[in-house]
């Protein structure tokens, strides 16, 4: 993980993508893993966590870094997470009162979001330290990057297991009956073996660009000391 | 004094926060809640005509029938939903049983379980719950289609024989009670002349 001061010369943008991509909490962090594992039986749990996630997180941030100059360092924490709760409870109500079917869905995993340790983790790391349009930025992409996380693992688990993709939404497909659905996919067991191919994957691709961009460097290096032509 | 003034401050203001998203909200939770309980007693009562559904009554137990509400159609006592508490395989688990006057089962819908995705749960399935409808009596649970001797035995669901067991013996004390209470009823009738 990068120092929380390293992106403070970087534009907004720079920082929403440093959230989904180069620190992404779930792939790169290895942070808040219990609503990963236990939620992401299906896409759309996969979208709501991480939409409300989401919300908190950049709402957090936001309110965290306007109050960081009065916030006693003894108690930081503390404050930190009355207002972290403070907002888990207004989205419970709010996704209570508009998507109660969402509501059911996610069930005790919405009040857990205060415990998530991304939250408090960024909270601590980068909002109080940062402006609130830099610490609204990294709430912005940290809550995308999670959420981009938990779509990835729901859509690989509810595909496999189930033989649907996007079930509870209009959008909803099945698989044709004749494809065979892993049940252990969706169990718990399946969390974590989803997760770890998704990762494993990832790290891949990754590894794979970086070999390339080194071959690419190392070629023209050789070609600018050694090759007869540029001799 | 000076590190816990902003600590109460910041509380005050984030539970004023709450109180107001609160006060905007209630109404349409509430609504929610409601619309939501009617349609999954609506859903259950298949084929009543126009149902009417009473104030749902607690029966003060833990387990067991937990509330029923009494249905009625045209002014006329048509039905009864009776709500059961009871112990899946992996966790408590209710179950909300329609049952007409002459105590024939109208629908079956597991409200809560904490049963396994892909195993277990799969007994809150239309395709098992849906053996229920239209039979009266008491049910036994079988594990396979060959094993069904009787029209009240029950094929439990593939690998969740446990989960299929416990919901029929809800369904069982449902209906139990639901013909006490449609005994009791019909007893005040004749008794009032």
């Amino acid at each position: 993980m990068t120092h929380p001061d390293s992106n403070r010369s970087h534009p907004c943008t720079k920082i929403i993508k440093n959230g989904i991509f180069t620190e992404n909490p779930i792939f790169v962090q290895v942070l808040g893993m219990c609503p990963v594992l236990a939620i992401t039986t299906s896409t759309l749990n996969g979208i709501s966590m991480g939409a409300a996630t989401t919300a908190v997180l950049t709402f957090s941030n936001i309110f965290i870094s306007i109050l960081r100059k009065a916030v006693p360092t003894a108690v930081r924490i503390p404050i930190f997470v009355v207002i972290i709760a403070g907002f888990v409870t207004i989205v419970e109500f709010l996704l209570r009162a508009y998507v109660p079917g969402v509501y059911s869905a996610l069930g005790i995993y919405i009040p857990l979001i205060v415990v998530n340790c991304i939250i408090l983790g960024r909270a601590e790391n980068f909002a109080s330290k940062h402006n609130p349009l830099r610490a609204a930025a990294d709430g912005v992409g940290m809550g995308l990057g999670f959420a981009m996380a938990l779509i990835i693992v729901g859509a690989f688990r509810e595909i496999l297991g189930s033989g649907t993709f996007l079930s509870g939404t209009p959008f909803m497909l099945t698989l044709p009956p004749g494809i065979p659905r892993t049940i252990l996919i969706v169990l718990p067991p399946g969390g974590f073996l989803t997760l770890g191919f998704v990762m494993a994957i990832r790290k891949h691709i990754l590894d794979k660009k970086k070999t390339v961009k080194v071959a690419e460097n190392n070629e023209f290096t050789h070609c600018l000391s050694k090759c007869s032509s540029c001799k | 004094m000076k590190t816990a003034l902003p600590l109460f401050i910041i509380t005050v203001l984030v539970t004023a926060a709450i109180a107001f998203i609160h006060g905007l909200t209630e109404e349409r939770i509430k609504t929610n809640e409601h619309a939501a309980y009617t349609a999954a007693l609506s859903a259950l009562v298949i084929g009543i005509p126009d149902p009417v559904f009473s104030e749902t009554h607690e029966t003060g137990n833990r387990t067991g029938v937990v509330s029923y509400t009494l249905v009625t159609s045209g002014g006329e006592f048509a039905a009864v939903v009776i709500n059961v508490r009871f112990m899946g395989d992996q966790g408590p688990a209710s179950v909300a049983v329609a049952a007409s006057t002459c105590g024939s089962v109208l629908g079956v819908k597991v409200t809560s379980h904490e049963e396994t995705p892909g195993l277990g749960a799969n007994a809150a399935g239309t395709d098992f719950l849906s053996q229920f409808t239209d039979k009266s009596g008491i049910f036994n649970v079988v594990r396979t289609a060959n094993a069904r001797i009787h029209t009240n035995d029950i094929i439990a669901v593939t690998a969740a024989t446990n989960t299929s067991r416990a919901v029929a013996d809800a369904v069982n004390e449902a209906l139990r009670f639901a013909s006490q209470l449609i005994l009791k009823f019909y007893a005040e009738i004749l008794a009032e002349g």
